[in-house]
């Protein structure tokens, strides 16, 4: 027998080094079964730069839900149902989130490929990353330029167009792809529906193909804090901005309305300056498809024109040097295009005209309907256009108001926007008749005061065609135009101080006693005001004084002897229709009259333009 | 090493480990989040105050003098209703019809067109009402005598009031919940 001591350290011994034999041999297998697959270079930025365009995503895609279940995509709908959804204090945040967000969305994603592109990051074996990268910058800028057009204000709607216009140029599918989009020739409720579609179906569908991919290029390697850190950055921030800052949305999206200031979102800014200094043809072909087929080509072929990650770099530098061109021309384009709206205060710095303001309340205000009818379904978009109108009206004050009747004049304006509102937020079609009734007292009210011209409230119902009025085919005997015996008797009424100093007051004195002269002889449909003998004597005695007013007021007309030349032949005119007689004699007169004053206003050089010719008086 | 090469690349499943569950958490949270705010946007505007009752003009008393016993008139009323970000009028059907003799009030008795089993509008047959859609039928006095119904046609207060200078047959409109053996109004 061995000594039990001695045998058990061998036996211990024995164990040992089977464990150990064992040990070396997993591990080595370990080493030889799993070969690791090529890893794509690793950085530190672009996992958390993915990070942050999941964040963003996310928030677009939660808003999206939300704003999709409270829209209407047609033309009468689309701005109106944004605006009841914005009532809302949650809809107004959701869609500022949604707004905010898709711009930051863009600029990640530029961020995003500069980043790939400045560290060489498309190389493979990482080809897949910088490839889904490229496909979500384009499928970004589908999602904002399908989402502009959503809103249907009065920017998506013309942005839209001058747009497609821009697609039909494409060589040989342009038009086709045009039609395709709009579903026919008119930006109205077809496109809008096929741009909804594409951006609340189509385009997640295609977004969510890649996602698998994007959650892979997110993941960070350095702990959790840096890649909740960025997306709470991109939650707080976009929460502070959009809680101080909305959305916008303008007025009603209306093809019949010219809106000049349209322009496209700010990362198109720098297109829009060259497509606007470009001629027309092969060079704005070249601007417009050039860029998008060159980052198409430069996104799908760059990993196989350089070498590999492993190998020395080709393009590196060549593709460093062109990333710094293309930022710095495109903002600097960009910089370029908002100063030249600065300067020519166009764009986002136009400033209101009263003339036009007041327009397009007019035509507002005839859509919400004649007194007599109930109001129309869709009259919410005309009322909240009326509010946004009154809103850019306050402050906004007619030339020559006086500076007691400012207040009233803001006043007027504060009740036409509550009794604008009003028409959306009341449910009952007699109240809501009552506040429309309302709204037209105001606009009455201020008018005579303030405008010596007479202003439709009511919009022109159609007049069956039996009922149009018959003109008289027998002339009556001629008689004298005007009671000779009143003329001298009576004495031209007093024309204030601050009339003769007003180009428009003076013109309209004369251009409504004109009107009146006409209707009293037949000459103009309606009713005079005043009788025939005073109404000469005003527009005489308007006439001479409009004569003079070239002193009082130079910065109107250009050339003195220009406008003597016409007030002289004016005023020749108006002394000769003293003696007119009824009839065909009176029609030669007036028309004498009229030709003085189209004359004078065709004559170019006045920098105010004329609205109205003599034809319009006789309507 | 070229066996390596051969190799499909696909990619190495990782462990879900605690940092991509953390990552689940927060773009998860965000996702929520942002939906939270769309959801509470629509949900604060829907609904909204909807008119479920009026007093609505129905016809000149002078013209109701002809009206008969056991001959049921139907007049249409128009309600503003609001639906969603529009007003819009919404025409309703008034069944009236004469109880007793004189120009009160009292003389005539309303229905409500609007059927209380499924909220389809009955059609006048002689002098009974039956619903086209589940073929319920009520007498001339609102009562149920075949069919699915659960309760008889609801009736609809009237007045007289002034329009015009002329004595009119006002009715108060009234919604009322369908399917319900109980007669409960809507208040919205």
């Amino acid at each position: 027998m061995s000594d039990p001591a001695q045998t058990t350290s061998q036996i211990q011994n024995e164990l040992l080094a089977e464990v150990q034999a064992e040990l070396a041999r997993r591990n080595t297998s370990q080493v030889t079964r799993k070969p690791p697959p090529p890893e794509p270079e690793q950085d530190s930025v672009s996992p958390l730069v993915a990070s942050a365009l999941l964040a963003c995503l996310a928030i677009l895609a939660g808003t999206g839900v939300g704003l999709s279940l409270g829209y209407g995509a047609s033309p009468d709908d689309a701005a109106a149902s944004l605006d009841w959804l914005q009532r809302g204090s949650a809809g107004a945040f959701a869609r500022a989130l949604h707004w905010h967000g898709a711009n930051l969305m863009v600029l990640l994603c530029g961020a995003y490929v500069f980043w790939l592109v400045w560290r060489g990051l498309y190389r493979k074996p990482g080809q897949a990353r910088w490839w889904r990268a490229g496909l979500l910058l384009v499928l970004v800028v589908g999602f904002s330029l399908t989402g502009q057009f959503l809103p249907y204000d009065q920017n998506a709607l013309h942005g839209t167009v001058i747009r497609l216009g821009y697609l039909a140029e494409a060589p040989l599918v342009g038009d086709w792809l045009r039609r395709l989009a709009t579903g026919g020739g008119e930006s109205g409720s077809a496109a809008l529906a096929r741009f909804f579609s594409v951006h609340v179906i189509i385009l997640p569908a295609m977004l969510l193909l890649l996602l698998r991919g994007l959650w892979g290029d997110a993941r960070y390697s350095g702990g959790w804090l840096p890649m909740a850190g960025v997306s709470a950055v991109v939650v707080v921030l976009l929460s502070v901005v959009s809680l101080l800052f909305g959305a916008p949305l303008g007025l009603q999206g209306n093809p019949g309305e010219p809106f000049p200031q349209a322009r496209p979102e700010w990362f198109a800014l720098s297109l829009y300056v060259l497509l606007k200094a470009l001629p027309s043809g092969l060079a704005q072909q070249l601007a417009l498809f050039g860029p998008p087929l060159l980052a198409l080509l430069t996104i799908g072929g760059l990993p196989f024109v350089e070498a590999a990650a492993d190998q020395p770099a080709r393009l590196h530098k060549p593709m460093r040097m062109a990333a710094i061109v293309g930022v710095v021309m495109l903002s600097g384009l960009t910089l370029l295009a908002v100063w030249e709206d600065h300067k020519a205060k166009a764009g986002w710095f136009a400033t209101d005209e009263m003339d036009k303001l007041m327009a397009q309340v007019g035509r507002r205000n005839e859509a919400l309907g004649h007194s007599t009818h109930p109001l129309p379904a869709n009259a919410h978009g005309p009322a909240r256009d009326i509010r946004l109108l009154s809103i850019r009206l306050r402050g906004l004050y007619v030339n020559d108001i006086e500076e007691a009747q400012k207040a009233q004049w803001d006043k007027w304006i504060s009740e036409m926007e509550s009794l604008a509102d009003e028409i959306i937020t009341t449910t009952n079609d007699a109240e809501r008749r009552i506040v429309r009734a309302k709204l037209r007292q105001v606009c009455a009210d201020c008018h005579k005061l303030h405008a010596d011209d007479e202003i439709a409230l009511e919009p022109k119902l159609a007049v069956p065609v039996a009922q149009l009025p018959t003109r008289q085919t027998t002339a009556p005997p001629s008689a004298p135009l005007f009671d000779t015996a009143k003329l001298a008797m009576l004495s031209p009424s007093a024309i204030e101080a601050r009339d003769l100093k007003s180009t428009r007051r003076m013109m309209n004195r004369s251009k409504f006693r004109l009107r009146d002269l006409l209707r009293a002889a037949g000459e103009g449909e309606g009713t005079p005001e005043g009788t025939p003998e005073q109404n000469y004597l005003d527009l005489r005695e308007a006439v001479k004084l409009f004569g003079t007013h070239w002193e009082a007021n130079q910065s109107s007309h250009a050339d003195k002897s220009k406008w003597e030349k016409f007030m002289s032949d004016l005023q020749r005119n108006v002394d000769a229709l003293k003696d007119a007689r009824t009839g065909e004699d009176a029609r030669a007169r007036f028309n004498a009259i009229g030709k003085a004053c189209d004359d004078c206003h065709s004559a170019g050089d006045w920098d105010e333009p004329f609205e109205w010719q003599y034809s319009d008086l006789k309507r | 090493m070229p066996k390596a090469r051969t190799q499909p690349q696909q990619p190495v499943p990782e462990q879900p480990d605690r940092r991509e569950f953390l990552r689940v958490v927060v773009h998860g949270g965000v996702l929520l989040g942002a939906t939270a705010v769309g959801g509470v946007a629509v949900w604060q505007q829907s609904g909204g105050e909807s008119i479920v009752q009026a007093v609505l003009p129905l016809a000149a008393m002078a013209s109701l003098s002809k009206l008969e016993r056991g001959a049921p008139a139907r007049f249409e009323v128009t309600l503003a209703r609001r639906d969603g970000w529009r007003v819009v009028n919404r025409s309703r059907r008034v069944y009236v019809t004469r109880v007793a003799g004189g120009e009160t009030p009292e003389s005539f008795a309303a229905f409500s067109a609007i059927c209380p089993h499924a909220g389809c509008e009955v059609e006048l047959a002689g002098k009974q009402y039956v619903c086209p859609c589940h073929q319920a039928k009520f007498d001339e006095a609102g009562a149920v005598t075949a069919g699915p119904a659960p309760r008889g046609l609801d009736p609809l207060v009237l007045t007289v009031q002034d329009r015009d200078g002329q004595p009119w047959l006002h009715v108060a409109w009234q919604d009322y919940v369908i399917g319900t053996e109980e007669r409960t109004a809507r208040t919205t």
